[in-house]
């Protein structure tokens, strides 16, 4: 059966591949330096694919027809669509024996994803995935999740979804090593009065609960209350559905900078797999 | 419904521009939706403010602003002065 031997959530602003002179050169340097930790950990443990959840930004779906969870299950996905964010467009392999069982296998607990063929792989994907390989080899199950258009699933929905997709992977038998990553948040604001605003403290006091495994106020969190730290910061539901897929254990954050060139608060969040758990 | 439309119709003149590459853009279409006279007004002004007001998603306000060449600096004073700026609570994470 297959093992999660690593996860990791990281934010994913365009301007990261777009434009990355263009923040503070130390802050930039904390953020590239802790992806540059994470893909030397997933080389180290010889990730065979990637499982990877993002925001929906009307890149595949619109208010016609909405999932709240939509799987990729083709061979391979064209992105990124952005032809300004500097990463090369590229059909990206995927894992699709690994994409249907855990389709199946969700289903199978209860949730409802929706089946989705010829899903474009945006900035969501493609800043922090372009970081991880940049020679985009490494196969990739995208998952897109709505964060930003309400009704919206709840952050304890989310867990349980986590819970049930790490499930799913640790259930696959056609691989051995695979890392779960989620990309977005942590706070922003986007075409709204308040565009370009970091909610620093929300980041640190969502980090500070990540670092340490303590998820009893995150899963009570009423989205209203989630929104107030920006429209786009309800992309951490990836971050704590990742969370849930890991048991809940502490995470590392290897770097937090709130980069206002950015207009983004930058985060990365390191778990160990499940390989560390099982010999501690 | 018409908030829809208006949304729609902003969607598919993004999409339409994506589709333009580096050839001219075309101009926003608003025949084939159901819009009101004030709302076709706002999108072929464009009025960045109006947009926002009515409801449409942040998403697609933050996508017509790039395609319109705007920096933030310029479309936040657009939708500081919309109008419709939601009133702020306090969080249990807010210190200050």
């Amino acid at each position: 059966m297959a093992e999660i031997v690593m996860a990791y959530s990281a934010s994913h602003a365009p301007m990261m591949t777009a434009d990355p002179g263009s923040a503070p050169r130390a802050q930039a340097e904390s953020f590239f330096n802790a992806l540059e930790k994470v893909r030397d950990v997933c080389r180290e443990k010889q990730v065979q694919a990637i499982v990877m959840m993002t925001g929906e930004h009307f890149t595949n779906y619109f208010l016609d027809g909405l999932p709240q969870i939509a799987i990729g299950l083709d061979e391979e996905h064209l992105g990124p669509p952005e032809v300004w964010l500097q990463v090369p467009k590229k059909m990206v392999p995927s894992d699709p024996g690994l994409a249907k069982h855990v389709m199946a296998s969700l289903m199978e607990q209860g949730q409802q994803p929706a089946v989705s063929h010829g899903m474009k792989i945006d900035h969501g994907f493609m800043t922090v995935y372009y970081w991880l390989d940049p020679e985009m080899n490494l196969p990739m199950v995208p998952i897109v999740l709505n964060c930003t258009t309400p009704p919206l699933m709840t952050m304890k929905q989310f867990w349980d979804f986590g819970v049930a997709l790490g499930n799913a992977i640790r259930s696959y038998d056609g691989l051995e090593r695979v890392a779960l990553v989620a990309g977005g948040g942590l706070s922003h604001f986007i075409g709204e009065p308040r565009v370009g605003d970091i909610d620093e403290e929300f980041d640190e006091w969502f980090l500070d609960k990540l670092g340490r495994g303590d998820f009893s106020e995150i899963l009570d969190l009423p989205n209203d209350e989630l929104a107030e730290a920006g429209n786009g910061t309800g992309e951490v539901r990836a971050w704590v559905a990742l969370a849930g897929a890991m048991g809940g254990v502490p995470g590392q954050v290897l770097s937090y900078q709130p980069i206002y060139e950015w207009i983004n608060g930058m985060g990365v969040v390191l778990y160990e797999g499940d390989d560390a758990q099982t010999t501690t | 419904m018409t908030l829809y439309m208006v949304q729609r119709c902003l969607f598919d003149h993004l999409r339409r521009l994506e589709a333009a590459g580096d050839g001219p853009k075309p101009d926003i279409v608003t025949d084939g939706y159901t819009l009101t006279s004030e709302e076709a007004r706002a999108v072929t002004e464009p009025d960045i403010g109006a947009i926002y007001a009515m409801g449409t998603h942040p998403v697609l306000v933050n996508g017509f602003c790039r395609a319109l060449g705007y920096k933030r600096a310029d479309y936040r004073p657009l939708l500081e002065n919309s109008g419709a700026v939601p009133p702020r609570r306090r969080t249990r994470w807010q210190k200050s």
